[in-house]
């Protein structure tokens, strides 16, 4: 019992950490373009595939086709940006329609190129390290351990850097960072590439535990979306904990109550968190 | 250093500003007086490209601005405090102040200049660490002041800087802005509150509807007629 609770402690942490890159996007994005960015999914799918493109297609090692797939990503998010997100700037309903458009293009196209057959990368990393009389799969503690280096990354240069607090000023009042002399329009295509590339590791990471198919980002982004309302819009490593808590959630939930019910878990708990705290749970944090 | 030569401006069909001429020279201060709705912020917004004229130029030391954007206009030297402070209100007070020097090449070394911002309100250095948003209106509208001055502006316009302050707040940050002025900084000045403005000003202009109505020497309009009654309320 103690192996199989923590085998879904573990599980749900590493899960949550994807939720969690995701939900950091979510928020990112939000708090620069005032839209909510659910093609983020998609932009993870693209990473996935990408990932297992250029390591098993390619012949790359696999974290340098990590990279590549994070550079891909950026730059369709880049192309997203310009042709599309660009026009919906601070307005929720129609980032929300270009979103879902965007999902169901992309989804669909990678449907046509790469089949509803799932792909499996070949195995990057096997092994297990013995920890307290636990197995901790090597490659599952790799992702977790990335996951995290990039968020709290993503912190420190939020805090510490001029690009980070001319960020932090522009979601405060845009017009007051305008006139600092923030390029704000630069500043809000950045985030969304930047959120895109987030999401692409999120999926190139994924393909190396799961098999990949096309829909695979769409419930991730419900779950990023959650984790994100769940922290409280705008709080950084709020997204990390909110990501792991509905992680965590739904891993050991889906012990004791039933698997197939285990997508409702994290959202029961968000409605009971907001009863309680409607701001989240992170409110008022960077 | 900042002139408009003949500028109209409009929200949608809305005529806000209809060929205003204004001008301020090199270290003088300009005040630009108006009741509620004239046009003062519109101007102002107009100067700093926030808002785009539909006819007429702006000029900044002689070379043509109206086309260029807010960024390079702040990067030649001309700096607003807007209406209403806008603050960061999550930022300290420090925090604030650094994001005034955003555009800066020495903005890694700008401690000798936030000391000097800190000796000209003390009230900021005592309070450095505290979040903007806690902070009183007065406050707030120094901080404002002192974000802008971060800038090194060769220009600097305030929209209302008196707006909701006790008289000797006003008087003080009337103080500050002719030490400023003396120091060699242009500045623009629009005020609801007139008394302060000429008080400060060595020209004026009136606004009224977005037309300048009057204009001259600030000793000469405040005994005129006109401004005694309608904006000195004696
Ligand atoms: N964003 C806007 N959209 C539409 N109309 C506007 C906008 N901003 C200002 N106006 C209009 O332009 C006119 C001038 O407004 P402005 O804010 O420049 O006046 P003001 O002199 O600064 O007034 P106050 O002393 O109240 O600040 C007003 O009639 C106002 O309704
Ligand atoms: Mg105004």
């Amino acid at each position: 019992m103690g192996q199989l609770i923590f085998g879904q402690l573990l599980n749900g942490a590493i899960i949550g950490t994807l939720y969690g890159i995701i939900a950091l996007g979510v928020t990112l994005t939000f708090g620069i373009t005032g839209i909510v960015n659910f093609a983020l999914g998609v932009f993870m799918m693209l990473g996935a595939y990408a990932a297992w493109y250029f390591t098993d297609t390619a012949g790359l090692p696999y974290p340098i086709a990590v990279l590549c797939a994070v550079g891909v990503t950026a730059l369709a998010g880049l192309v997203a940006d310009q042709a599309l997100f660009r026009f919906t700037r601070n307005n929720l309903v129609n980032g929300l329609l270009v979103s879902i458009g965007m999902i169901a293009v992309l989804e669909a196209t990678a449907l046509l190129i790469f089949t509803a057959t799932p792909k499996e990368l070949h195995r990057v990393m096997p092994g297990v390290i013995q920890f307290m009389g636990f197995v901790l799969p090597k490659m599952k503690l790799t992702v977790f351990l990335v996951l995290l280096a990039v968020i709290f990354g993503t912190y420190a240069a939020l805090t510490r850097t001029w690009i980070g607090r001319a960020a932090y000023a522009y979601a405060q009042n845009p017009e007051a960072a305008e006139l600092m002399g923030v390029r704000t329009a630069r500043l809000q295509t950045g985030v969304v590439v930047y959120s895109t590339a987030l999401a692409g590791l999120g999926g190139a990471l994924y393909a190396s535990l799961y098999s990949l198919e096309p829909t695979l980002g769409s419930l991730f982004v419900l779950k990023a979306v959650e984790a994100a309302i769940l922290a409280g819009i705008g709080s950084v490593i709020g997204s990390l904990f909110g990501g792991v808590i509905l992680g965590v959630t739904e891993g050991v939930g889906s012990i004791y109550l039933p698997l197939a019910f285990r997508d409702v878990y994290g959202l029961v708990f968000l409605v009971a968190i907001l009863l309680f705290m409607p701001a989240g749970l992170f409110a008022g944090r960077k | 250093m900042i002139e408009f030569d003949g500028v109209d401006v409009h929200y949608a069909k809305n005529h806000v500003l209809k060929a205003v001429s204004l001008s301020v020279g090199a270290g003088e201060i300009v005040a630009l007086i108006g009741a509620n709705a004239a046009g003062k912020t519109t101007t102002l917004r107009t100067a700093l490209g926030l808002k785009a004229p539909t006819a007429g130029a702006l000029r900044l030391e002689g070379t043509d601005i109206t086309k260029l954007p807010t960024v390079e206009r702040v990067r030649r030297g001309l700096v607003l405090v807007p209406e209403g402070r806008q603050v960061f209100v999550k930022f300290t007070v420090a925090e604030n102040l650094m994001m005034g020097g955003y555009l800066r090449k020495d903005r890694d070394r700008m401690q000798a200049d936030l000391d000097r911002v800190y000796a000209l309100f003390p009230r900021l250095a005592e309070r450095r660490a505290q979040k903007a948003g806690s902070m009183s209106g007065g406050e707030q509208q120094m901080l404002a002041i002192a974000r802008g001055l971060m800038g090194k502006p060769r220009c600097l316009v305030l929209d209302e800087p008196s707006l909701g302050l006790a008289p000797i707040l006003v008087e003080e940050i009337a103080n500050t802005v002719r030490r400023l002025a003396t120091e060699g900084m242009s500045i623009l000045l629009a005020e609801q509150n007139a008394a302060m403005a000429l008080g400060c000003a060595a020209r004026a202009y009136v606004l009224e509807s977005g037309k300048i109505v009057l204009q001259g020497n600030a000793r000469e309009l405040e005994s005129s007629e006109t401004v005694r009654k309608l904006y000195l309320g004696h």
